[in-house]
């Protein structure tokens, strides 16, 4: 095993996972000296009842809800963020619950940076490491569809990125009652963009142990549950597999930088409006099969991760790569009813792609224009390179 | 935004879930009080424990809870369900009616509540852990062996507590618990 030269890690959330996970917050709170949160929701999981599960989960305790605002849309907006900003401030709230994924945690992460910092000027805080001071207790309840952007330590606000160690939720809860409830396609969505975050581990230069635990653990999850999680939406052994998995590729891809598929896959959701999930999806064999062609490195634990210990060990040094490779695009392929598996598929303009390849290069420095057309463009007809 | 829309919401109560459990604490307290006279594990559990060892169990914030206790004669005691007043050596509480409730109906075991971290301590640790095997003592008496291997760690093997004495005491354990204490 290599031994790590130097490495940071950083994680400020404690995880509760699993059955009657949300009854343990109230005493969680109360290490907080916390009684009364403000609870956010997305529109999407209001209509699943979730609400109802989770005020019901703090029958029996001295936790008041502050106001439970549940009709937060897909998009996080300022204006939206400083009237929920206000609200907390007029009920005299002490710490926030975010229930949901996507755009509900970043307007979370909003009300906590104006309500801690007492100001009003969100954009004031916009960039990297900007706040200077930690925030009130964040708790992020996730769903079996987060990405896991929702663990890590940034947020996007009408198009601006926020990002420090503060950002960071305070206390992750998985509980089954809430992962349950989502539509299969979104589950093999964020799956594949939680699953491109811990594969791309494995192809970071820089070694560091505490990430690679977190992002074998989340790739085994995945390849265990996700067929399970998707064939039947009330697997809850399955689903909750899956948020864990989301949560802790969130927190390895927060300790570490970038890869090609992730920023390849976010450019080309930004130009054609697909979700991320379906364009890593699309994307992540390709990355992998040109980071091969390109001699990059990419560590051989991968297939430890995807195939267990036992194909591992079988397999000889030099064919381990080939060989995760191979599997990762019949994993891909196993999902085809859910998950397009080229942009042809999706009829995607061909123009797009060098739109997406600027737009990579311009937010990833490492990746060169050129690169990331030959993999676009592979990826668009499904060749291998 | 109308903001009357999102009214502060007050914790409702789960009565049936606190009847249940008040109830089943009442008969393990008055259980443990009677197998400390009826076995002899249990008795030397409390004897290792020392005088005036008394401890409570409880869901947090508001009950209920049970207090057992050895009073001055050196007696083992249930002593109520109102913690308030009485000295207190080792508080074992439950962090919610829910874990409570997944341990008085026996799908989860108290060792593997304690796992979970559904528990918090507050006083001596091998104490509590004494005051653990006392309940699953006291939970193979009270219950039938397919409930009660679900609730304790490990169910005793017939050399350990032979099915004659089991029945023996757990006839004379309900008869206390029933009546006299």
């Amino acid at each position: 095993m290599h031994i790590a030269a130097y490495y940071e890690f950083f994680i400020q959330a404690k995880i509760i996972s699993g059955n009657k996970a949300m009854e343990q917050l109230p005493v969680e709170l109360d290490s907080y000296n916390s009684r009364k949160p403000f609870a956010i929701m997305s529109k999407k999981i209001a209509k699943s009842a979730s609400g109802k599960k989770f005020i019901k989960a703090l029958y029996d305790s001295n936790v008041i809800i502050g106001a439970m605002y549940d009709n937060v849309p897909d998009y996080a907006s300022i204006s939206m963020i400083k009237e929920l900003a206000v609200l907390f401030r007029n009920r005299g709230c002490d710490s926030i619950i975010v229930i949901g994924d996507g755009a509900v945690m970043d307007v979370g992460r909003g009300v906590n940076i104006l309500v801690s910092q007492k100001d009003d000027d969100l954009l004031k805080y916009a960039g990297k490491n900007i706040l200077k001071k930690s925030l009130k207790p964040l708790i992020y309840i996730p769903t079996s569809t987060s990405t896991g952007y929702e663990s890590s330590n940034l947020a996007i606000i009408e198009a601006r990125e926020f990002s420090s160690d503060f950002l960071y939720p305070d206390i992750i809860c998985i509980d089954p009652r809430i992962t349950v409830k989502n539509c299969s396609q979104c589950v093999a969505e964020s799956a594949m963009v939680a699953l491109t975050h811990s594969i791309e581990i494995f192809a970071v230069p820089v070694i560091n142990p505490v990430t690679d635990s977190y992002a074998l653990a989340s790739i085994q999850y995945i390849y265990e549950n996700l067929e399970k999680a998707v064939k039947r939406s009330g697997n809850k052994e399955a689903r909750l597999a899956i948020a864990n998995a989301e949560v802790m590729a969130g927190i390895a891809f927060s300790n570490s930088t970038a890869g090609m598929a992730h920023s390849l896959g976010v450019a080309m959701a930004d130009s054609t409006g697909l979700s991320q999930g379906v364009c890593m999806g699309i994307l992540l064999p390709y990355c992998l099969e040109f980071m091969l062609y390109k001699k990059n490195t990419i560590r051989d634990i991968l297939l430890f991760a995807i195939a267990g210990h036992d194909v591992y060990s079988e397999t000889p040094e030099d064919e381990r790569i080939q060989k995760s490779f191979n599997m990762l695009h019949r994993f891909h392929q196993n999902f085809k009813k859910l998950l397009p598996q080229t942009f042809e598929q999706v009829n995607v303009p061909e123009y797009k792609m060098t739109e997406a390849a600027l737009r990579a290069a311009g937010s990833n420095k490492k990746l060169m224009i050129d690169d990331c057309l030959i993999v676009l463009e592979h990826a668009y007809h499904g060749k291998p390179i | 935004m109308n903001y009357n829309v999102y009214p502060e919401i007050k914790p409702g109560k789960k009565f049936f879930k606190r009847i249940y459990i008040s109830i089943m604490m009442w008969v393990v307290g008055r259980g443990i009080q009677a197998a400390a006279r009826v076995d002899k594990v249990v008795k030397a559990e409390f004897l290792k424990l020392g005088d005036d060892f008394s401890f409570s169990l409880g869901v947090v914030p508001d009950g209920p809870f049970m207090i057992v206790g050895t009073n001055k004669k050196g007696k083992v005691k249930y002593m109520g369900w109102n913690p308030e007043g009485k000295q207190i050596s080792l508080k074992l509480c439950i962090k919610n009616i829910e874990a409570a409730f997944l341990v008085f109906s026996f799908q989860e075991s108290t060792a593997i509540a304690f796992a979970h971290n559904r528990f918090i301590v507050d006083g001596d640790l091998p104490a509590s852990l004494s005051i653990v095997k006392v309940l699953d003592r006291v939970e193979i008496y009270l219950l039938p062996k397919f409930f009660a291997s679900m609730a304790v760690k490990r169910y005793p093997k017939w050399s350990e507590l032979p099915p004659l004495r089991k029945y023996i005491g757990r006839v004379l354990i309900y008869l206390r618990v029933f009546t006299i204490g």
